[in-house]
């Protein structure tokens, strides 16, 4: 995958698989190209489906996790056995997010589906290629849901995903976000009313 | 924590019940790419820190500089105008301008102005007839003459016509014929012996009237005074003569008594009486030819 200038690393790819996130890191920073393999190997799918919950958009998100692995690999360095790997490229993945939140948000894009919004007309261009919701059992459900995400506050969908579908523990959220455990469970708990409500609908049709 | 996290046990479930989202199966290969492309760019680490050399440059590059061109051409300016201003025109302005003179004064009196020659001693020019120093006494080599220095009493001596006094000289209201009666009177005077002081000329020049008649009343009083002196003196002389009869009877009382004769009886002694007048006199005599001198 990535590019390993280093020959003498090629010996150590076996042992790789066994170690945990932050032994792979040590070793990333030593010089050991294929624990950064493995580390991308780890991450990719859980950031991807955190992200795309957090930003509801497939492209975008799959755009903020290549940034991120991009950000483990320039800043490899910056790492220290503080906090756990996880938290730290997590934390990357939402700050990188975030900005990217604001920035779309400062310069809004114009969608051609918003011109036909009275027609209801969906003139999203189709793509073949792989969809995360082809593999879910119910699509309607899939996008219910996602779209009560949406509606949410930020902070609020930022630590219900943490918590609820990355099952993340109190602890490491706090050490995520750099929030008081008080504020990260009161935010959590308004954020499961809200969706609760928005997802009334789904409740009464079972 | 864990009953809050029962209480939405429903909500949870369903989160977790979401698909999960996988990344692209060509995630790996792009990522290869945007490593590569990260890697031509420059990666501020620690490691490869840019080190930035400081090239020490001349003194003239640093003095050279563009951002200097402005100040530098206004200098150069300024420093031509300064040139040329004390090279011409400072000269031009010494022509059009007078010699300067210098004025003196001598001891007579007398001032002079004269021009101070360039490039020479201010008295260099000085005229030698005025010069303190005589033209014999110089040595020949010598060329500096002194001119004399102007002192506050020099500037003083100096005649100024301002301070000149000049009396205003009358006619003579008189007639002819008061005038002739005038110089009958003088004739008479001069006979009789009267002293008529003469009219005379001052030094400087200014007619001296007669003196006041007053100082000559004074003058003949005084001699007068003399006089009366003089016959006071015989008077006093005689009675001295007597008194050494008087002295030749009583001296026998003079001296059983031991005590000095009563001046009372006898009067003034003699000699002291002929002191007090003369005294007295030459007192009078002195007062008077203060007030005169006053």
């Amino acid at each position: 995958m990535t590019p390993s200038k280093e020959g003498k690393n090629t010996n150590k790819q076996v042992n790789v698989t066994g170690m945990s996130d932050e032994e792979l890191i040590f070793t990333f920073q030593e010089g050991d190209v294929s624990a950064y393999n493995e580390i991308v190997a780890r991450y990719k799918d859980r950031l991807t489906n955190y992200i795309y919950r957090y930003v509801g958009n497939y492209d975008e998100c799959d755009d903020i996790v290549q940034d991120t692995f991009v950000k483990v690999y320039t800043s490899k360095h910056l790492y220290k056995e503080i906090a756990k790997f996880s938290t730290w490229i997590y934390t990357i993945a939402i700050n990188l997010a975030k900005t990217k939140i604001v920035k779309q948000k400062k310069y809004k894009t114009f969608s051609i589906s918003d011109v036909y919004e009275d027609e209801n007309k969906d003139f999203d261009l189709p793509d073949d290629s792989f969809t995360p919701d082809v593999e879910a059992n119910s699509k309607y459900l899939s996008m219910h849901i996602q779209k009560a995400l949406d509606q949410i506050n930020e902070n609020y969908r930022e630590l219900v995903i943490l918590r609820d579908i990355e099952d993340f523990s109190y602890e490491e959220i706090v050490d995520m976000t750099g929030l008081p455990m008080g504020t990260v469970k009161s935010r959590i708990n308004r954020g499961r009313e809200k969706l609760q409500e928005l997802l009334k609908d789904i409740y009464k049709e079972e | 924590m864990i009953q809050d996290d029962n209480k939405y046990n429903e909500l949870r479930e369903k989160l977790r019940s979401l698909p999960r989202v996988k990344a692209k199966p060509d995630f790996e290969s792009r990522l290869m790419k945007r490593i590569k492309e990260s890697e031509s760019l420059p990666v501020y680490t620690d490691e490869n820190k840019i080190q930035h050399v400081h090239v020490k440059k001349s003194w003239i590059q640093s003095f050279f500089r563009p951002m200097f061109a402005p100040a530098m051409g206004l200098a150069a300016v300024l420093l031509i105008a300064i040139v040329a201003y004390f090279a011409y025109y400072s000269k031009l302005q010494t022509k059009d301008t007078q010699p300067t003179q210098y004025v003196s004064s001598t001891n007579k009196g007398n001032l002079i102005i004269y021009i101070k020659k360039d490039g020479e001693d201010i008295s260099s020019n000085y005229p030698k007839e005025y010069s303190a120093l005589n033209p014999d006494e110089r040595n020949p080599g010598e060329n500096e003459i002194h001119a004399p220095v102007e002192t506050p009493s020099d500037y003083l001596s100096k005649p100024d016509p301002s301070r000149i006094f000049a009396p205003e000289i009358r006619d003579d209201k008189a007639s002819d014929d008061k005038k002739i009666e005038m110089q009958k009177y003088y004739d008479k005077d001069k006979e009789k012996g009267v002293d008529v002081l003469p009219e005379r000329k001052t030094d400087d020049g200014i007619m001296m009237k007669k003196e006041s008649k007053g100082m000559l009343k004074s003058e003949t009083k005084s001699d007068e005074k003399k006089k009366s002196d003089e016959k006071k003196n015989t008077i006093i002389n005689s009675n001295d003569a007597v008194n050494k009869e008087q002295n030749i009877i009583s001296p026998k009382s003079e001296d059983d008594s031991g005590n000095k004769p009563d001046k009372g009886r006898y009067g003034i002694n003699k000699a002291d009486k002929k002191d007090s007048t003369e005294n007295k006199s030459k007192s009078e005599a002195e007062e008077k030819e203060e007030i005169q001198q006053k």
